[in-house]
């Protein structure tokens, strides 16, 4: 998953580099989405809280 | 094709705080290979968060200076220092352990809540100046050199922590004390 979220950001970096706005960030609002959804993963896996 | 729409201050700042993170990602990647302190998964959503912030500089940089450029720094530092908080709850409480070694006398995560919060208010102030708004095209080669040198060097940095991801966590979940590197350790 770590390495997922990295990949699509190197994605991002690239896009961005190369001259395309729009997708850049589209692709890092993906990895946004993604990052906050491991961190609730990760949060409620702890206290044991199931949403 | 570059289009600098910004004032030199104002990019000069952008670049000294796209720089510090840099150093920042870089010291850390430098203490999880000397001192083997392999990065846990709230670790590597922290620099995920960084990564973040120094997007929203990047694009600065490369598309000239926007609200919505400085809109991305500012939820990826708050994005930082939430997952920062809740490993500094996991720690709080007298002898539930920490993890990692202390730099400076404070523990990564606890420096990452910290930078977090600076990136937060820093960003704050340099979003209210307008004049970098002001549409002022003055291309610079040296300044393009200087971006895509920035963007090399973010490229490097999170391929790096890609292979990295990859050698400790494999496709899996990462583990949540993890003591080496799983795919040096198959057994």
């Amino acid at each position: 998953m770590m390495a997922l979220l990295f990949l699509l950001l190197l994605f991002a970096v690239l896009l961005a580099w190369s001259g395309v706005r729009r997708p850049a960030i589209y692709c890092f609002v993906i990895v946004l989405l993604l990052a906050v959804a491991w961190f609730a993963h990760h949060v409620t896996s702890h206290l044991a809280i199931q949403i | 094709m570059f289009a600098f729409k910004v004032t030199t201050s104002e990019r000069i700042l952008n670049i000294v705080e796209l720089s510090g993170i840099l150093v920042m990602l870089l010291l850390a990647f430098v203490l999880q290979v000397v001192l083997n302190e392999l990065p846990c998964p709230l670790c590597l959503l922290q620099r995920i968060g960084f990564f973040g912030v120094a997007f929203g500089f990047l694009l600065n940089l490369r598309f000239g200076l926007r609200p919505s450029h400085y809109a991305i720094v500012l939820i990826s530092a708050l994005y930082t220092g939430f997952v920062a908080l809740r490993q500094i709850a996991l720690h709080v409480v007298p002898g539930s352990g920490t993890y990692g070694d202390p730099v400076f006398g404070l523990h990564l995560y606890t420096w990452c809540f910290v930078v977090s919060m600076l990136i937060v208010i820093f960003t704050t102030l340099m979003l209210g100046v307008d004049r970098q708004y002001r549409r002022a095209h003055h291309s610079n080669v040296r300044w393009r050199y200087l971006t895509h040198f920035l963007f090399i060097a973010v490229t490097l940095l999170i391929l790096t922590n890609l292979v990295s991801a990859i050698l400790e966590c494999g496709i899996q979940t990462c583990p949540d004390n993890p003591v080496h590197y799983k795919l040096f350790f198959t057994h």
